[in-house]
């Protein structure tokens, strides 16, 4: 039992040896608190006497207050300085809280001391989480009378300020007790940096490792539902704090009790490390002999792998296709794996003569690495083509990659955060009709796995077949959520029958249709967002107001509960509705606010005729593509691509006696940028049209590519020969507004005759 | 009083000290003497409670010493390189010690420091080594403990720095009982302060015994002998260690002691006759070889 004062006397004496500690943690946290505070207010009041001109002096001072408030709310929430500055503290505080222990001479004297171990190690933990609470309170105080002194202190910054300094006091026990670990682990301070860095790094690193070998030897492997983010190291989870909280201003329970345990557990395992450790292991590199080859085999195995990854990107080593390069790939691993054997034994005995000792670890790190290596090659875990029972699927989401996303919406949650369509899908696409998404992906594989990239490269350039990737969300009845990628033929019939069913349904539409969301109803209905709209095919443009866009909405919801797959794909839109929302969100140290916005894209179908009365009701569809009345002149261009092709074979087979498109790789980068290879015969023929007869014929067949892509669904296309120019009458307002020209183009098989016959090559 | 029994340390799997077994009274000053890595600080670490011990146990007035502070409270241990609080001086030090051992002598602390010289306001970092250690003695003097662990403490000290604090430890020892354990490979600095010597060498103990006790069994005498009769009949009836003959002169180390020596020599006719003082190398000599080693090899090199 020790007495609370010889406990204090003790505190004082160990805090009189980490003054320095002290000194900085005073100073960054004055820096940081006080002089940022002062720093920011200024800023901003400068910043905002800006919009004087602009604003009268009620509105102006409620503009300064709001950015006042939300510049402190920034400051004094989670803020990267702050973290930085936490977790530079934390480990400054305990390797030289601890650095005793480094030292023959200095363990000699404490050692000797009449002082219980237990209580040498509380007095210097609690100096060393009280030199972070002291100087990061009592900056925030002094902050928080100077932020009052400029009526920049309310209830929300209050409450951010409380928030933060939870956050980061558990974040910096977490990382103080890692570096308590570290040091209790090792017997030297360059030692303990190293292994202060191998904890916050060693998670990323393997997730980094294993993550890159699924996706190198799976073809089904999909990056959705998977992280670098480490769990297991105080960093990881911050971040992930630190981010949620910045999305929902609340502190996110899992990650703060996930932050607790880790502080907890290594505060546990390093006093325990505290007590075990031998006096004698100052100045050796590690401190439990017990350790040193575990650490080894875990260092040297990832490093490893890690240097096959780096090596199969090298040699292009591609084992989805072919095992060539498989020889240089091995060759590097057991290189770097016996060096890094090698380096970590030179560290242990600060001996370089020792580098090849203890050989058996080099073995048994090897053994350790093949077999990781031959799990993946030969996918003995049975990851690749796995498909759960349909009787253990509770609902899936099928996610085609940017599918029907005119103007590259961005997709976001209910409290407005931006995510990925893949998380977006994961977050609100129940489909509950199983069984067809698990036949798609059972037919879809099956055909898939028949194809020989490498050897049926003619075929496979030659086929219909148009190969679409999507994303596959298995959601099982146990709670377990599997992912799987999957690449869909959407030209086979069967394929295509069941995209129907599966695109066709309301839950896929609720799920990857952004428009149909509900978050857009709730934003719509909320003052904070300032909400606008257009709706235009990229040359003609007409604004709509709120109340227009919520009659478009419905209107819009109604057309879609018709589209499916294949309408979808046979139809080319007659134009894009955008929606736009913004919100004023945010400050920094420098203008005090920033705007958050969100674009949506909807494409409206010629077959979409509720969207269509309603824009033409509110005076906003164009009805055409372009207008005549506009145009002054055209000039098609005609690349005549295939006969270009076709007479560059000739030349290349006359010239070298053999085809130079042998190499597959390049008739597949063909096959998709033929517009874009040059061919050493200019078989490009050019034809202008002035006439107005003409001009309205080519005008009602000429299609923004914008409106055109053929994407996902392989479907409507531009012919790929033909490009038009229009160029705009001088006193149209289509000169005014967008220049004098404008590219369209054809879409295949719609290229009206005359042009055809103008434009054609003649040798 | 220490209790050292069967005690071993191993670093490495290298065996620094191997089942030692030695019991150090109390109001003694008690020699620890080897040559370098003959465990000697292992030993004393190990009864400052530095070490623990892999096996054995170490006792301080039957107290366990590892991790335990009631032991602990009546040892003060000086390092082979004391360490000092970086950029402190010598108050600094006292203050800390004073929350340490609250026997800690204040007054008697910078009583010595003016005694030695030694300034009190001065950042000891700037101290020569010298200097050092004898603060790192005043230190342990007045830390006001029964038992002062010094390992090679005296090495580096002037022949007057060491005959103040012989002083010093007399009249501590004779004020509150203070043992002194000083370690050190150099048997002529112990010569003149230890009253029981320990001799440690490759980790073991060769022997342990009270300097009195060895120096009554051992007798150094140089004579000339009148005849070859005489000289013969004295060293048939001795147990003659050692024979020095310098022309006529003997100087004989002989074990025994001294009346049946001086009753042996009273047979006899001698010219000169004188009983010499032992030194504590010739005393090792002999003791150690009775044991089988050369003592000049192991502490003299």
């Amino acid at each position: 039992m020790m007495s609370k004062n010889s406990f204090l006397v003790s505190m004082k004496e160990n805090n009189k040896r980490r003054l320095w500690v002290w000194v900085v943690a005073i100073l960054a946290f004055v820096l940081l608190f006080p002089v940022m505070t002062a720093l920011m207010a200024n800023n901003i009041i400068n910043n905002t006497k800006l919009l004087a001109e602009t604003y009268k002096t009620q509105i102006l001072q409620q503009i300064l207050h709001d950015r006042l408030i939300v510049g402190m709310k920034n400051l004094f929430g989670f803020w990267g300085y702050t973290s930085f500055a936490s977790a530079a503290i934390a480990i400054i505080s305990a390797v030289q809280g601890y650095s005793y222990l480094y030292s023959r001479k200095k363990i000699d004297f404490y050692m000797g001391m009449p002082v219980k171990r237990k209580k040498r190690y509380l007095v210097i933990w609690l100096n060393g989480i009280l030199l972070y609470i002291l100087p990061y309170l009592t900056g925030l105080l002094a902050s928080l009378l100077i932020a009052a002194g400029n009526g920049a202190v309310n209830g929300e910054v209050l409450y951010n300020a409380a928030m933060a300094f939870l956050g980061n006091l558990l974040f910096y026990l977490g990382v103080y007790h890692m570096a308590v670990l570290a040091v209790m682990l090792t017997g030297n301070i360059v030692i303990t940096g190293f292994a202060i860095l191998v904890f916050g790094l060693y998670e990323y690193a393997v997730r980094f490792t294993l993550q890159r070998y699924q996706s190198l030897f799976f073809q089904y492997f999909t990056y959705y539902g998977t992280s670098e983010s480490p769990l297991l190291s105080p960093f990881g989870l911050y971040a992930e704090l630190m981010v949620d909280f910045n999305r929902k201003n609340i502190l996110n329970g899992k990650y703060m009790a996930g932050m607790l345990l880790f502080a907890l557990a290594t505060g546990l395992v390093s006093y325990f490390c505290y007590n075990k450790r031998p006096a004698e292991a100052a100045g050796r590199a590690m401190t439990f002999e017990i350790t040193k080859p575990f650490i080894k085999v875990f260092l040297a195995v990832p490093a490893s792998l890690m240097a096959g990854l780096s090596i199969a990107g090298t040699v292009n080593f591609t084992p989805g296709k072919s095992m060539e390069g498989l020889g240089w790939v091995i060759f590097g691993m057991a290189a770097v794996l016996i060096i890094a054997c090698a380096v970590i034994q030179v560290i242990y005995e600060f001996d370089i003569k020792g580098a090849l000792h203890r050989k058996r670890h080099i073995f048994i790190s090897g053994a350790i690495t093949a077999l990781i290596f031959l799990v993946f090659r030969y996918d003995f875990l049975g990851y690749d083509g796995y498909i759960p029972k349909q009787d253990k699927i509770e609902s899936v989401a099928f996610v085609p990659e940017y599918y029907e996303d005119p103007s590259y919406s961005t997709r976001f949650d209910e409290q407005g955060n931006y995510v990925s369509y893949q998380d977006y899908s994961g977050q609100y696409m129940y489909l509950t009709n199983v069984a067809d998404v698990c036949e798609l992906a059972e037919i879809s594989m099956r055909e898939y796995e028949k194809i020989d990239w490498y050897n049926d490269i003619d075929e496979i350039g030659e086929s219909d077949a148009w190969w679409s990737y999507a994303t596959v969300i298995y959601r099982l009845k146990s709670g377990r959520e599997v992912a799987r990628s999957l690449w869909v033929n959407v030209e086979d019939s069967q394929t295509a029958g069941l995209l129907d069913k599966i695109m066709g349904s309301e839950e896929f539409k609720k799920g990857y249709f952004t428009g149909v969301s509900d978050n857009i109803e709730n934003m719509l209905a909320s003052d904070r967002y300032k909400v606008s709209a257009t709706f235009g095919n990229t040359v003609y443009q007409e604004k709509m107001g709120r109340e227009q866009i919520t009659e478009f909405l419905e209107a819009y919801r109604k057309d879609l509960a018709s589209a499916d797959f294949t309408n979808i794909k046979e139809s080319v839109p007659a134009g894009i509705v955008t929606l736009f929302f913004s919100e004023e969100i945010g400050g920094s140290a420098y203008m005090g606010s920033t705007t958050r916005s969100w674009d949506v894209g909807i494409n409206i179908y010629p077959f979409f005729k509720e969207s269509i009365a309603c824009l033409t009701r509110n005076g906003c569809y164009t009805g055409v593509q372009l207008k005549w009345e506009d145009v002054e002149k055209i000039q098609v261009m005609n690349g005549n691509y295939d006969i270009a092709e076709e007479l560059q074979k000739q030349l290349d087979e006359s010239e070298d006696g053999e085809n130079t498109f042998d190499d597959a790789e390049l008739i597949m980068e063909m096959g998709t940028h033929q517009n874009y290879f040059n061919y050493d015969i200019d078989t490009r023929v050019y034809a202008e049209y002035t006439d107005q007869e003409q001009i309205k014929e080519i005008v009602s067949a000429a299609y923004a590519s914008e409106l055109v892509r053929q994407d996902w669904d392989n479907g409507k296309a531009l012919d790929r020969n033909y490009s038009v120019i229009v160029y705009f009458k001088t006193d149209s307002p289509m000169t005014r507004n967008y220049g004098t020209s404008a590219e369209y183009g054809f879409l295949e098989g719609q290229i009206p005759g005359f042009v055809k016959e103008d434009t054609v090559y003649k040798e | 009083m220490i209790e050292i029994r069967n005690v071993s340390k191993s670093y490495d799997k290298i065996k620094a000290v191997d089942n030692v077994s030695v019991s150090i009274r109390e109001n003694t000053v008690f020699g620890l003497i080897g040559t370098n890595g003959a465990g000697k600080s292992t030993v004393l670490r190990m009864v400052a409670g530095v070490l623990e011990p892999e096996q054995g146990e170490i006792a301080i007035d039957n107290l366990p010493v590892f991790d335990n502070i009631e032991a602990k409270k009546n040892i003060y241990f000086i390092a082979d390189e004391p360490y000092f609080f970086a950029n402190s001086n010598a108050v600094d030090m006292q203050k800390y010690l004073c929350s340490v051992y609250p026997e800690f002598a204040v007054d008697d602390f910078y009583n010595y420091l003016v005694n030695f010289g030694l300034d009190k306001k001065r950042k000891i970092n700037t101290y020569s080594k010298g200097m050092k250690k004898q603060l790192a003695l005043i230190c342990g003097i007045c830390s006001g403990t029964k038992y002062l662990l010094c390992d090679e403490t005296f090495d580096g000290l002037d022949p007057v720095m060491r005959q103040g604090i012989k002083s010093i430890f007399a009249s501590e020892m004779e004020r509150r009982g203070m043992t002194p354990v000083i370690a050190s490979h150099n048997l002529r600095e112990l010569e003149d302060i230890c009253d029981h010597v320990g001799l440690l060498h490759k980790g073991g103990v060769l022997l342990s015994k009270d300097l009195e006790d060895m120096k009554c069994n051992i007798q150094k005498v140089q004579c000339v002998f009148k005849t070859i009769d005489d000289e013969a009949k004295v060293i048939s009836s001795l147990e003659i260690m050692k024979n020095e003959k310098r022309g006529s002169l003997n100087v004989l180390t002989v074990r025994g002691n001294k009346a049946e020596i001086l009753a042996v020599f009273a047979t006899v006719n001698t010219i000169f006759f004188e009983a010499l003082p032992l030194s504590l190398e010739e005393i090792f000599i002999s003791e150690t070889e009775v044991v089988g080693y050369d003592v000049k090899k192991l502490i003299l090199g």
